[in-house]
């Protein structure tokens, strides 16, 4: 081969792996009335859009916060609040997942502080929750990305809910076809149940009656909350 | 769908009801938490330069970036076909904290060996220009070690919008222009420039001008070779397609190399006809000029009796267009009004002043402008509209579909060639085909956003 002293891990060649924050906007797609935003530059929203759109041949909308120079100097904090405010505005979301990025990461946003900053000045009824799910494109794939949204979405919502109540299932990342043969399985045997994440209708569902801001489905927020022991 | 609302911030960049006599603004950073269709400067780049195919394209950052980019385009080579693979060198936390060059180094030698290329591209990726790399030192190093040129192609992506990322790429491939010289007779000899190659459509743009009597040196960068571009300043001429991704690279050449250039489209009859005659005009040469109205009579007469046809079975229709820059914009106004449809919105991503007045012009007083449209826009104002059909990418496609309304793709993704005469009668058959499909009788196209009164 004549590569000697070169590691073969140095150029990876068409890796089937993607970037953690497209496994997190997977894993948000199935929280109903959720909405994604990408702490970052326009591409990393615009591409990771572009890829499950194509694989699932659904409209995936996630906002990006769109780092310029400047905010990538002076840092993204206001950039990230212009994009929270557009959400809501748009969308009308009941919950927000911040996903972030490798540029916001390394500059050392604190998305968390920012978020409960952002709350606590825009806490009326309407505004949605907030969760942020780290995730620098340079550590782990889309794989971790994905459970360290489901996570982050299980800290923020799960209070607990009485024993013997039913079960919460953690899927992983698996088709929507998988899912709802799952969640028939899971019917037909007569168990209560709620799946994180349900995307099964938002990212396969079929005409609309009427034009869907955010695509139903998913697992409610309020299943979220049940999830655990009290 | 009045229960859509359009951001404030955002009004500007639309023309529509009492703003449609307006200016538009455009040319500005996409505004955050807006969902833009728009990418980054890396895509920019990306897209341009990914085309030439003897090259090897390392993305020096994490693997999403090359992934979502990975064979992205669809452009078709008649040779090699490194550009088809994604290579990058997947930087981890460690690289991050440490450096990412000496890894850089060892995946440019390792691909070069490896490969043998005619050159090296290495995007650089937000990261890198976060924790500062020095890019170019590395491709300097290897360049002389390995004998080729290595170009550091300067795409961070928050460094400005995709345009500026067709700026950084233009500069790219300017650093090999002139690095060959081309022997022989080059008076009849022609650039073509912002052609990608998508469904071969370079391989017919090629065919006409041979035809007229003129060799095409390069076309950048559809079907691009390394060698072809480096010898690129010994044309006459530079055409130039797709304004938006290659103008900074047409200007740089007739400053430096005094090749003058014209603005073409391949879309369209009208289009196609006009680009082929100026194109044949500059080299003021009778049998050039012969020549073409001959290629232009001939093929015209080929595709004007089906065109007719559809034109019978569309009129009538509407049609909403978003694309990529609004150059292209402009030609499929005029296809469509070929085919009996009118345009009732036009957007794009990248358009500038200038061409958003000649849309305008194209367009007529009643049609809604748009610029960097976002989904929302997208289906309030189709619908809005009475759209029958969206021309758009792979991003408007089950949007459109959603909303019960025919789609035409005229990006990336298209599967025929829609450039030329014949690509226009495919153009024909692939709107009509989308329209007269069965299936919309059993779709309710939705009126207004679920949770809204009149629900």
């Amino acid at each position: 081969m004549g590569t000697e002293g070169i590691n073969a891990r140095d150029v990876a060649r068409n890796p089937c792996k993607l970037c953690s924050p497209l496994g997190a906007c997977l894993a948000l797609r199935g929280v109903r009335d959720s909405m994604a935003v990408i702490h970052g530059s326009q591409g990393c929203a615009t591409y990771i859009r572009r890829y499950l759109i194509g694989h699932f041949r659904e409209p995936v909308d996630i906002a990006s916060s769109s780092f310029s120079d400047r905010t990538a100097i002076f840092g993204g904090a206001a950039a990230l609040g212009t994009a929270l405010d557009n959400v809501v505005r748009q969308y009308r979301p009941r919950m927000v997942g911040v996903t972030t990025s490798c540029l916001s990461e390394t500059i050392g946003d604190d998305v968390s502080l920012i978020l409960r900053e952002h709350a606590a000045e825009r806490s009326g009824e309407d505004s949605p929750g907030l969760v942020h799910v780290s995730t620098p494109s340079y550590r782990g794939t889309h794989v971790d990305g994905f459970h360290a949204a489901v996570t982050a979405v299980v800290d923020a919502y799960a209070r607990g809910g009485e024993r013997g109540r039913g079960v919460a299932v953690f899927p992983g990342m698996v088709s929507p076809a998988d899912t709802r043969h799952l969640k028939e399985i899971l019917d037909d045997c007569g168990v209560a149940h709620a799946i994180l994440p349900d995307y099964s209708e938002s990212l396969d569902g079929g005409a609309w009656q009427s034009f869907e801001r955010i695509p139903g489905g998913g697992t409610s927020l309020e299943d979220v909350a049940g999830m655990g022991p009290r | 769908m009045g229960g859509l609302t359009i951001l404030t911030e955002r009004r500007g960049q639309i023309c529509s009801g009492e703003t449609r006599k307006g200016e538009i603004q455009c040319e500005r950073q996409s505004l955050a938490g807006a969902v833009s269709q728009r990418a980054c400067v890396f895509c920019g780049s990306r897209v341009v330069l990914y085309p030439i195919a003897d090259a090897v394209h390392l993305v020096h950052g994490p693997a999403g970036c090359a992934a979502y980019t990975w064979d992205i385009r669809g452009s078709l080579s008649s040779g090699p076909e490194l550009h088809r693979s994604s290579f990058s060198t997947d930087l981890r936390e460690q690289d991050v904290i440490h450096g990412g060059e000496p890894r850089l180094y060892r995946a440019l030698v390792e691909l070069i060996r490896e490969h043998r290329p005619a050159a090296a591209f290495v995007y650089s990726t937000c990261i890198v220009g976060i924790i500062g790399d020095d890019v170019e030192a590395v491709c300097r190093q290897v360049a002389e070690e390995q004998g080729l040129p290595v170009i550091a192609v300067k795409s961070e992506g928050f460094r400005g919008t995709k345009k500026d990322g067709y700026a950084a790429a233009c500069d790219a491939i300017s650093t090999l222009i002139g690095r060959r010289e081309v022997l022989g007779d080059n008076a009849r000899t022609l650039n073509v420039l912002g052609e990608f190659n998508l469904a071969g459509e370079s391989w017919i743009i090629r065919r006409y001008f041979e035809e007229m009597g003129l060799r095409v040196q390069a076309v950048m960068t559809g079907d691009g070779r390394v060698g072809d571009i480096e010898g690129a300043h010994c044309a006459r001429l530079n055409v130039l397609q797709c304004s938006g991704s290659m103008a900074p690279l047409a200007r740089q050449m007739r400053e430096r190399w005094g090749i003058p250039f014209i603005r073409v489209s391949f879309f369209g009859l009208e289009d196609v006809a006009t680009s082929l005659r100026s194109a044949a005009g500059v080299f003021a040469d009778p049998e050039v000029t012969a020549r073409t109205e001959a290629l232009i009579r001939r093929e015209s007469a080929r595709v004007e009796p089906a065109l007719d046809r559809y034109k019978a079975l569309l009129t009538g229709k509407r049609a909403a267009i978003y694309v990529g820059g609004a150059f292209k914009a402009i030609s499929l106004v005029k296809a469509l009004r070929r085919i009996g449809i009118e345009t009732v919105v036009a957007g794009s991503q990248t358009g500038s002043r200038e061409e958003y007045v000649e849309l305008r012009q194209a367009c007529g007083a009643q049609t809604v402008l748009i610029d960097d449209a976002n989904p929302l826009e997208l289906a309030k104002f189709a619908v809005e509209c009475g759209a029958d059909l969206l021309v758009g990418g792979v991003k408007e496609r089950p949007l459109a579909y959603k909303l019960g309304i025919a789609f035409c793709d005229h990006n990336h993704e298209r599967k025929k060639p829609l450039a030329g005469f014949e690509g226009m009668l495919n153009f024909a058959k692939e709107v009509h085909a989308s329209i007269a499909s069965p299936v919309w009788q059993f779709l309710r196209r939705p009126t207004e956003p679920r949770g809204t009164d009149g629900d």
